[in-house]
């Protein structure tokens, strides 16, 4: 790990006046604090934001205001969340483990980086972590990464098919979450899932935030009415990223049918991937199995694993 | 668990101590004081507590020898730990196995062929052979046995001892495929093996010491709850699970090595001197107990000191023959050290010379059950038992853990367990616990181990057989059975991950 030195903010401006070049914020440290024993991050300065008074979680309007240093745990223990926003709690809890939650912030959450294998190895070239060193990915193991909006399509300076770890950040896009920042620039709301990018030719940036930026609360409007959800499909029953994960929520008329929905899938693309095709096929249809096939093969049918599976070994016949 | 580390130390006389995390500090003293052309009297290894070794600290590794030599370069003391990705690549790996299992039987199931052969892989620096197919020589009667090996040497790192080897990799070919022929057959797979229950070792035509196989199968069904089975496959469903249930034998050599120590009197009790290595399984416990008994004393006043290269010479935490080599000398120098008075030293490579004629096993039956989610292909495991014959059992927690860990090893090598290696490179991808999968807490659920009584006089003073190892042997087929009873879709491919079944 690099030297470094740490400075905790008083306050958001203060965090952001402190910004600087190779200078990083600090939440939880439960994603940074790895990727700078790994030499995948390298910040000289780092600017702990946890203690801002960005803790709380209040009523904003009819919905929520969530502070960016508000613990995972925390939040998926409030009462108001666990009643009004289960598929959030049940996002949240799906994540890591038990110990981690208590450490991880709001805003780390959903800045914490791609577990891709091959960016978290600096002895590997990796276009997200050194663009234009190639995506070994494409051609080696890419199983656990991204089927839909990748860039394993364009020139090997510029493929990317990582995908984003996040559960909390899947439930946050189907809930519609805006997503405060302030920065060098001053302070705007981005809209879940726009706060993350498609890879596009530039895989180093995976966010829309500029350098400085600094995310201090989640909002959530009124959640969408039926029942919610979120199921996450891992080999192991915890401490496991997504193979895929669904965040759902549904809202069924006495007769049968889909008045609304919301879908967002995650562990398949760069970004929570919000399943609008699907929400327009399914909107108005029977709340049938058959009909969620149908959705789920549209919003699928431009998924492209494309590449050729790893081989399975063979016996030679003697 | 602790990663391989050590630290270095050479005084001002040119002696070296080394502090290692190792298995076997008497062999690793042996081979350090070798690489380094030194005497082994110059050179001491300090090993009282291992967090862990599982084959892996079985034998030395370059970390200690870099200690040594950077301690000797800057004239202090150097201490080496690896990360957890270094570990991957030069602390050694189960090869890879690709395995052919045929099975020939009689319409009653009684096996007439069993040919296993085996490909596998080591590096070009050194020739490392998984010993797979080798359970295959001892498990079932059939007329006409072939067992082969081939040994592939690629630009790998060289492969190493990893808990059962050669039993482990194999007896997840051997059991899987009783399994299918048990289906063909028509049999319930309990009885197609008790059918095929040898009366001496089907290789060497050697006596068993003791074997009680059929006895481990019939209580673990019993336990289990296997006699109501339908044996039809994807029949049994609960809201959106399969549900399945697998058997599957296990066996793990029993024998010894050579290995020396000294009882001696002191302080109103005894101390017993070894260069054992706890490594985690309770040695010390187990070496208290056994020394306690045979100085027909309490467990209270007895000390073992170990892990040590300076305490008499003693063979590796490893093969299953810890306690099995250390009880017999530390039973024997107990036994001189009663008629001296006050100490005994013993040595039983003459006692380990004589152990011929017959063939030492432990054997186990391993039940499983599972449930699979057929939308996704995910797989749960709320039941998992083992039933073993292990001779005399020296302490009962310690047994107990043992036989667990190695069926929770077992279950990750069944569903999640599995290196990557990237071809360009020739490294591990997946090469930290976060991404190399072991069963944690939550993927255990109701787990259990037993054993039955099994008297042995053939074995050592103890009458007790190794319990390090056998736990995990056929754990992974006993999994991948029940995967099979329960969807009707046979998985010949470890580890069995959502994707293999959605294939």
């Amino acid at each position: 790990m690099r030297p470094f030195e740490y400075a905790r903010a008083r306050d958001a401006d203060d965090a952001v006046a402190q910004f600087r070049a190779g200078a990083m914020y600090l939440g939880g440290g439960t994603n940074l604090v790895d990727l700078m024993r790994l030499g995948v991050a390298e910040p000289d300065y780092l600017v702990d934001v946890s203690r801002l008074g960005g803790d709380r979680i209040e009523p904003s309007g009819d919905g929520l205001l969530i502070g960016a240093a508000v613990r995972n745990s925390d939040l998926a223990a409030h009462p108001v969340v666990r009643e009004r926003y289960p598929m959030l709690v049940r996002a949240v809890l799906a994540g890591a483990s038990g110990q981690v939650r208590n450490m991880a912030t709001v805003g780390g959450n959903l800045l914490q980086r791609t577990r891709c294998p091959y960016f978290q190895d600096v002895s590997k070239p990796c276009n997200k972590r050194q663009p234009g060193s190639g995506c070994p990915a494409v051609a080696g193991d890419h199983r656990n990464l991204a089927i839909l909006g990748h860039s394993a399509g364009l020139n090997a300076a510029a493929q990317c098919v990582a995908t984003h770890p996040s559960d909390m950040a899947v439930a946050l896009a189907a809930l519609d979450a805006q997503v405060r920042v302030t920065g060098p620039d001053g302070s705007r709301v981005v809209l879940m899932p726009g706060l993350h990018r498609l890879p596009g030719d530039e895989p180093d940036r995976d966010t829309v935030l500029r350098p400085g930026d600094l995310i201090t609360a989640v909002e959530l409007p009124p959640p969408p009415p039926g029942r919610s959800t979120y199921r996450k499909v891992r080999e192991r029953a915890s401490f496991a990223f997504a193979l895929v994960s669904l965040a759902a929520a549904l809202d069924v008329a006495g007769d049968g049918t889909v008045r609304g929905c919301r879908l967002a899938l995650g562990g398949v693309a760069h970004l929570p991937w919000r399943a609008a095709r699907a929400e327009r096929a399914l909107t108005g249809a029977a709340a049938t199995a058959d009909e969620f096939t149908r959705a789920a093969d549209a919003e699928l049918a431009e998924a492209q694993p494309g590449w050729p599976p790893r081989r399975s070994p063979s016996m030679p016949r003697t | 668990m602790e990663p391989h580390a050590a630290m270095a130390v050479w005084d001002a006389d040119g002696m070296l101590t080394i502090y290692d995390s190792t298995q076997g500090p008497s062999a690793d003293r042996d081979t350090i004081a070798a690489t380094l052309a030194l005497p082994p009297e110059r050179v001491r290894v300090i090993s009282p507590h291992v967090g862990g070794g599982f084959g892996s600290k079985g034998t030395t590794r370059p970390h200690a020898i870099l200690a040594a030599l950077a301690a000797r370069a800057v004239g202090r003391p150097v201490k080496i730990a690896l990360t957890r990705q270094q570990m991957f690549d030069v602390t050694g790996y189960r090869t890879p196995t690709i395995q052919r299992v045929r099975l020939g039987a009689d319409p009653a199931g009684q096996l007439t062929a069993l040919v296993h052969d085996v490909v596998e892989q080591s590096s070009t620096l050194v020739e490392f052979a998984e010993q797979t197919a080798t359970p295959s020589r001892v498990m079932y009667a059939a007329p006409a046995l072939r067992t082969t090996h081939r040994l592939v040497r690629l630009d790998v790192p060289t492969p190493s001892w990893m808990r059962a080897p050669g039993e482990c990799p194999g007896m997840f070919a051997l059991e899987s495929a009783m399994d299918e022929l048990a289906v063909a057959a028509g049999l319930d797979p309990v009885e197609l093996r008790a059918r095929n229950e040898p009366d001496t070792e089907p290789e060497s035509g050697l006596p068993f010491s003791s074997r009680n196989l059929v006895g481990c199968l019939r209580e673990g069904a019993r336990r289990f709850g296997w006699e109501h089975r339908d044996p039809r496959p994807g029949v049994r469903q609960e809201g959106r699970w399969l549900i399945g249930t697998g058997v599957a034998a296990s066996t793990y050599p029993a024998r010894r090595r050579p290995s020396q120590a000294t009882a001696t009197t002191a302080d109103g009790g005894f101390v017993v001197r070894i260069a054992a290595a706890d490594i985690g399984t309770g040695a010390r416990t187990a070496l208290t107990r056994i020394a306690a008994q045979a100085l027909d004393t309490s467990a209270d006043r007895v000390r073992v000191e170990l892990g040590d290269s300076a305490l008499p010479p003693a063979s590796l935490a490893g093969g299953s023959m810890g306690t099995s080599s250390w009880g017999s000398a530390v039973v024997k120098a107990c036994e001189a050290m009663l008629k001296d008075g006050r100490t005994g030293r013993a040595d039983t490579t003459q006692d380990v010379e004589g152990d011929s004629g017959f063939a030492r096993h432990a054997f186990g039956a391993q039940f499983a059950e599972v449930r699979v989610d057929p939308a996704t292909g995910e797989i749960r495991v709320p039941r998992l038992l083992g039933v073993f014959a292990v001779g005399r059992v020296i302490d009962e927690t310690l047994a107990r853990s043992q036989l667990i860990g190695g069926m929770t090893m077992g279950l990750g090598m069944a569903l999640m367990e599995e290196t990557v290696m990237d071809e360009e490179a020739g490294s591990f991808l997946n090469h930290d616990l976060a991404q190399y999968h072991i069963a944690a807490c939550a993927d255990v659920q109701d787990i259990d181990a037993a054993w039955i009584a099994e008297e042995d006089a053939h074995l050592n003073p103890m009458g007790a057989k190794g319990v390090g190892e056998i736990g995990i042997v056929g754990t992974a087929a006993a999994v991948a059975n029940a995967v099979y009873h329960a969807t009707g879709r046979r998985i010949r491919d470890l580890p069995i991950t959502p994707a293999k079944l959605l294939d």
